[in-house]
C-alpha cells in the first residue's frame, strides 16, 4: 500500500494506492484520484515548468512549459535540453521552442510572447 | 594627515562625527562594515530609555539623561521618526512593588522628567491589553521609540555632507603611535591621525588593547526579538518593560516607529559575531512577555533577529582618554542605554577636546538639516504633484510599506549611498514590511545594477561575502532557436 497526494485538484486528497490488487485507489473524492492515484504509481509524469535564455529580447529569460505531461524520470532530460536553447526574440506566447522534447510527443512552449 | 580618526561607525562613532563636523577639523571615520550601523545599533530595542535604570552618579544615569533630550531635537532636525510613546515598568506581583519605588527613586535622583508610580487601576486603563495581574507600574512619558539605524544615518550623513570623511570595508587592524602621531592600519593603506577616538562596539577592548594597556573585558551578550506584523502594533501604545525577576531581565513588548510590534530580547553570554537567533532563546522571551502583554499572537511573527550587546566587565560605560596614551579617547562598553545616550557621548568628546585647549573654531558654512521624502506620508494632493514632476515616485517598489522607486533612487545616492540590498532597506524601508523583501527584493536588486552598473551576481544582501545570486541559469546557450 502506498500513499499519495493527489495534486488534480486543490482538496489535495490522501490517496492509498495498493499495487498489489491492481493499482485499487481509496481516499479520492472524485474519479480524477482513481486515475491519478494509478498512473502516479505506475507511471508518474509531470508537467515541467523553466525558463529558457533570451536573446534581443526585454528580459534575459522566457518561461516555458511542456504542453503534456512528461514521464517524471525524462524531467532532467528536458532540463538539459532547455539549458542548451538560446532563442531569439520576439516570441509570440505559446510558441513551440522544442518539438517532441526527448522524444516525448511534449512540445516545450513560451508562456508569455517577449 | 587627519585632526581625528574615529574607529566604528555606529550611533555612537556617527554622533561623534556629527558633533565635530561642525568644527574645522579634518575627520574620518573607519568603519570595518560594508555599510554603517551594522553593529549593535541596526538590532536592538530601539528604546529611547528614560533614564531610571542605571544607578544615580554613573557615566549612564547621566548620559542616558541628556542624551535622550539631545535626540528629539536631532531626530526633529534631520528627519528621524521617533515617538515619544511613554514607557511603564510592571509590577506583576505585590512583591515587585518595593523595586517601583526603587526604579522611581533612582529616576528622580537622575534627573528623569515627570515619572509616577500608577494604580493597577491607572495601569491598566492606560493599557487595557496588559496582564491582568498588574499591581501598579512606573510611568515614565519622557521614554521613546526610534529608528536606530536611520539615528545613526541621518547623524553621519550630516558629517560628510559638512566634510566628514567617511571610509567603509575599513577594519583596523592595528595602531601605532610615533612623535605623537597615530598610525592606523587599514587594508592596504595607513591613515595618520592626532587623536583617535574608539567607537569599535563590540571590539572597542581589541582596540583599546592595540595600543593602550588592557584595562576592560568586553563580555558580549546577546538579545534575540520578534517582531511582529503592523495588525498587533495597536497591542500596546507605550513600552512595556517588567521588573527583573528570576524568570527574566529586561524582556519588553513596545510598538516600533513603523507601526510594527517588537517583543524581546533576552541575554545570553556569546561570542561577538553570534548573531544567530536560537529557538530556546525565542521560546524564553515569548513566555516570559506574556507574562505582562498575554494576547499578542506569534503567527502574526515577520521576523527574529539578534543584536549583541557591549558589556563590559567595569560597569559603567568607559569615556575619555586612556590613562597611558595621550591622545587616544575611548567610548567603549557602550550597551544599553547606548542609543539614547549617543548624542550626549559626542558632546562628552567635545568636552575633553575643550579641556585639552584643542577645539578649533566652528565651520562658518556649516550645512545641518535633513529633509527626505516619505512618499507613504504625503497628502493625495502632494503624491499628485510629486509623481507629475517626478515619475519615479508613481513606480512603488515595495508593496508592503509602499516605498517607491524615488525613495530607493534617494537612498543610492545619499550622502552616505546604499550599496546594498538591506541598506537600501535601512534607507527607505523597502523590504521592511510583512513579506520581508520577498516581492521588491529582485527589483530593488535590478535599480541596484542599473544605477551603479555592477553585474547582477556581484549585489550584496548585506554584508561583505553575502551575494544574493550564485550563478547565471541556463548557460548552454549552443542551440539558436
Ligand atoms: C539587544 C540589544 C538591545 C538594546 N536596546 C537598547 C535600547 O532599547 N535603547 C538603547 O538606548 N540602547 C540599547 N542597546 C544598546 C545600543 O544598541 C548600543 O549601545 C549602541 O548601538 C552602541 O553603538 P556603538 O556605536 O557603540 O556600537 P556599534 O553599533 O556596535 O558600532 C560599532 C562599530 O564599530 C565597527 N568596528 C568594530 N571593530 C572595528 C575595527 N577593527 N575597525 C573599524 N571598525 C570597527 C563595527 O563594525 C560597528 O559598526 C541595545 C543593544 C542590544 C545589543
Ligand atoms: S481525488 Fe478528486 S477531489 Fe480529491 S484531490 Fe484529486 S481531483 Fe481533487
Amino acid at each position: 500500500m502506498k500513499e499519495v497526494i493527489c495534486i488534480c485538484c486543490p482538496k489535495g486528497c490522501h490517496l492509498q494506492v495498493d499495487e498489489e490488487h491492481d493499482y485499487k485507489v481509496t481516499g479520492n473524492g472524485c474519479p480524477n484520484g482513481l486515475a491519478y492515484g494509478k498512473e502516479e504509481i505506475t507511471n508518474p509524469t509531470r508537467i515541467v515548468t523553466s525558463t529558457v535564455r533570451v536573446t534581443g529580447g526585454i528580459h534575459p529569460r522566457c518561461p516555458v512549459k511542456t504542453d503534456k505531461a512528461v514521464p517524471k524520470k525524462l524531467v532532467p532530460a528536458v532540463m538539459e535540453a532547455l539549458n542548451d536553447i538560446d532563442l531569439k526574440a520576439p516570441a509570440a506566447g505559446g510558441a513551440v521552442v522544442i518539438e517532441h522534447v526527448c522524444g516525448t510527443d511534449a512540445n516545450i512552449v513560451t508562456t508569455r510572447s517577449i | 594627515m587627519y585632526d581625528v580618526a574615529i574607529i566604528g561607525c555606529g550611533v555612537v562613532g556617527a554622533a561623534t562625527a556629527y558633533a565635530l563636523s561642525r568644527y574645522d577639523m579634518k575627520v574620518v571615520v573607519l568603519e570595518a562594515e560594508n555599510d554603517v550601523a551594522e553593529g549593535a545599533t541596526k538590532a536592538n530595542s530601539a528604546i529611547l530609555h528614560a533614564g531610571f535604570d542605571p544607578e544615580p552618579n554613573t557615566s549612564m544615569a547621566r548620559l542616558n539623561v541628556d542624551g535622550i533630550a539631545l535626540a528629539k531635537q536631532i531626530c526633529d532636525r534631520l528627519d528621524v521618526p521617533y515617538k515619544i510613546c511613554g514607557s511603564l515598568v510592571l509590577a506583576l506581583s505585590p512583591e515587585e512593588l518595593p523595586h517601583l519605588q526603587h526604579l522611581y527613586d533612582n529616576g528622580i535622583a537622575n534627573g528623569v522628567p515627570d515619572i509616577h508610580l500608577l494604580s493597577a487601576e491607572e495601569t491598566l486603563q492606560r493599557e487595557p491589553n496588559l496582564s491582568k495581574t498588574v499591581q501598579g507600574a512606573l510611568w515614565a512619558p519622557s521614554a521613546g521609540i526610534i529608528s536606530p539605524w536611520e539615528y545613526a544615518l541621518a547623524m553621519i550623513e550630516v558629517a560628510v555632507r559638512n566634510g566628514v570623511e567617511l571610509r567603509r570595508s575599513c577594519p583596523v587592524s592595528n595602531i601605532r603611535k610615533k612623535d605623537g602621531v597615530f598610525s592606523v592600519s587599514i587594508p592596504s593603506d595607513t591613515v595618520e591621525a592626532k587623536y583617535v577616538i574608539n567607537a569599535a562596539g563590540v571590539y572597542s577592548d581589541k582596540i583599546h588593547n592595540m595600543i593602550c594597556k588592557p584595562s576592560f573585558h568586553i563580555i558580549p551578550t546577546r538579545g534575540e526579538y520578534y517582531v511582529l506584523d503592523k495588525n498587533e502594533g495597536e497591542l500596546v501604545h507605550s513600552t512595556i518593560f517588567q521588573c527583573p525577576s528570576k524568570v527574566g531581565k529586561g524582556v519588553l513588548v513596545s510598538p516600533t516607529v513603523d507601526g510594527n510590534l517588537i517583543v524581546g530580547p533576552n541575554a545570553e553570554e556569546v561570542g561577538p559575531e553570534d548573531r544567530g537567533c536560537t529557538a530556546a532563546g525565542l521560546s524564553f522571551i515569548a513566555e516570559t512577555a506574556r507574562r505582562s502583554v498575554p494576547g499578542f499572537s506569534l503567527g502574526d511573527s515577520i521576523r527574529n533577529f539578534a543584536g549583541v550587546r557591549a558589556n563590559v566587565d567595569t560597569g559603567d560605560f568607559i569615556i575619555g582618554e586612556a590613562p597611558d596614551v595621550e591622545n587616544f579617547i575611548d567610548l567603549a562598553g557602550i550597551k544599553s542605554p547606548g542609543l539614547s545616550s549617543s548624542a550626549a557621548i559626542a558632546l562628552e568628546v567635545i568636552k575633553i577636546f575643550q579641556k585639552k585647549r584643542v577645539l578649533p573654531e566652528k565651520k562658518k558654512d556649516y550645512k545641518d538639516g535633513r529633509k527626505k521624502i516619505h512618499f507613504k506620508q504625503l497628502s493625495a494632493e502632494e503624491k499628485a504633484k510629486l509623481v507629475h514632476e517626478h515619475p519615479e515616485y508613481g513606480r512603488v517598489i515595495c508593496r508592503c510599506e509602499t516605498v517607491t522607486e524615488g525613495e530607493i533612487l534617494n537612498a543610492i545616492h545619499s550622502d552616505v549611498p546604499a550599496r546594498t540590498i538591506d541598506g537600501v532597506k535601512r534607507r527607505c524601508n523597502a523590504g521592511m514590511g510583512r513579506c520581508q523583501g520577498g516581492f521588491c527584493g529582485p527589483r530593488v536588486l535590478e535599480i541596484l545594477c542599473r544605477e551603479l552598473h555592477i553585474d547582477p551576481l556581484q549585489v550584496l544582501q548585506d554584508r561583505d561575502g553575502s551575494y544574493v545570486l550564485e550563478s547565471e541559469t541556463k548557460q548552454g546557450g549552443k542551440h539558436h532557436v
